[in-house]
């Protein structure tokens, strides 16, 4: 007879099974289960909220850190999801102040000097490639807040008009009204970019 | 990015402009990668931390306990050097009480060894000169038969009755 060790079978997959293994004791599968199930929503959140990639890793190490002595008083009133992207950005922007105050005593490290660029390209390409990006960055910080959060959690984060509604507390319609004029304003400045027009010529 | 997502992007820009479509989905892509790099050891991170800040914290509470009990101590102890006095005022209290109700005369020190509160209480009577000395014999029975004890024993010894009679 065969005996068949089924792993994901003993590790929680949902956010009721793991609230449920969290309230039995069994802590460390709980909370090992709930950061991988949720460790790319915060640090996308934290990445938008953050000035420097290593703040958006603090940052998101700080909110399970948190999370995990909270998560069994969490009451259930809102979804998971909700509850960390609020923590995301309350934690975020206590390191931003935190920070700034440094900055102004003259100790710890200055903005922006840890800030690490990652990604996978060829070398000319990665160069282009992180321009755009940054460039794609600063169009997005010219956009009102909200059409910009509604925009990256859309477009970044993939989550539906529903979702983004109860995280925001704003209406769907509302929502979509602010995707709508982000995606129309961010198409009308790359469109009047360099590198529209260079890589419109580079693919003809 | 999903097709309903897709067709959403399709649908603002417009179907003519599917190059800045794929512009903005590559973006999307490569900051996908972006935040799988930051992601991808973060539960090893919470997890050091989680267990780097469990003894921190028992450390907190046992530094905070032992300065409470510090504190505790120190005034248990300031309590007790502030009563010291009031406890000496009663101990000096006591005894003038007692000398004031027996006013006896002059005695041996020996005499005032030997049941001092008995021959006190007899004593105080004893010197009055206005007494009778049927009374005054009566106070002496009166006192021996006190003296005696509920064993049956004498509390007072033979020179002390002789000492009585004579002053009577």
């Amino acid at each position: 007879m065969e005996f068949v060790y089924d792993i994901n079978a003993m590790t929680p997959s949902t956010d009721a099974e793991i609230l449920a293994e969290y309230r039995t004791g069994r802590r460390d599968v709980a909370l090992t289960a709930f950061v991988r199930m949720h460790q790319r929503f915060v640090m996308s959140v934290a990445l938008r909220h953050s000035s420097t990639a290593h703040d958006a890793e603090d940052a998101a190490q700080e909110v399970f850190l948190r999370v995990a002595t909270k998560l069994g008083e969490f009451q259930g009133n809102s979804t998971l999801q909700t509850w960390l992207y609020r923590i995301t950005v309350n934690v975020c922007t206590s390191i931003h102040r935190r920070r700034k105050f440094t900055a102004f005593f003259g100790f710890g490290e200055a903005e922006g000097e840890l800030d690490v660029p990652s990604s996978a390209s060829a070398p000319s390409q990665l160069a282009e490639h992180n321009e755009f990006d940054v460039y794609i960055k600063n169009v997005l910080a010219e956009l009102p807040p909200k059409q910009r959060e509604t925009f990256c959690m859309r477009h970044y984060d993939e989550l539906s008009y529903e979702e983004i509604a109860e995280i925001t507390g704003t209406s769907e319609g509302a929502l979509k009204a602010n995707y709508h004029w982000a995606v129309k304003k961010i198409a009308e400045k790359v469109r009047s970019s360099e590198y529209y027009a260079n890589w419109k010529e580079g693919t003809r | 990015m999903n097709t309903h997502q897709r067709d959403e992007l399709y649908e603002i820009l417009g179907q003519d402009d599917a190059y800045l479509a794929a512009i903005l989905s590559q973006n999307k892509s490569r900051r996908d990668a972006e935040v799988d790099h930051q992601a991808r050891n973060l539960s090893v991170h919470v997890a050091e931390r989680l267990h780097k800040a469990t003894p921190r914290t028992w450390y907190a509470l046992g530094a905070v306990a032992t300065s409470v009990a510090a504190v505790l101590i120190i005034m248990v102890t300031m309590d007790s050097t502030h009563d010291e006095p009031v406890a000496q005022v009663r101990v000096e209290v006591a005894p003038r009480i007692v000398q004031q109700q027996a006013t006896p005369p002059a005695k041996s020190d020996a005499y005032k060894q030997i049941a001092p509160k008995r021959i006190q209480q007899v004593a105080a009577y004893v010197p009055d000169e206005q007494l009778l000395e049927q009374e005054a014999e009566q106070q002496v029975v009166e006192y021996l038969a006190f003296a005696v004890g509920e064993d049956g024993t004498w509390s007072v010894e033979n020179s002390d009755i002789d000492m009585l009679l004579q002053e009577n």
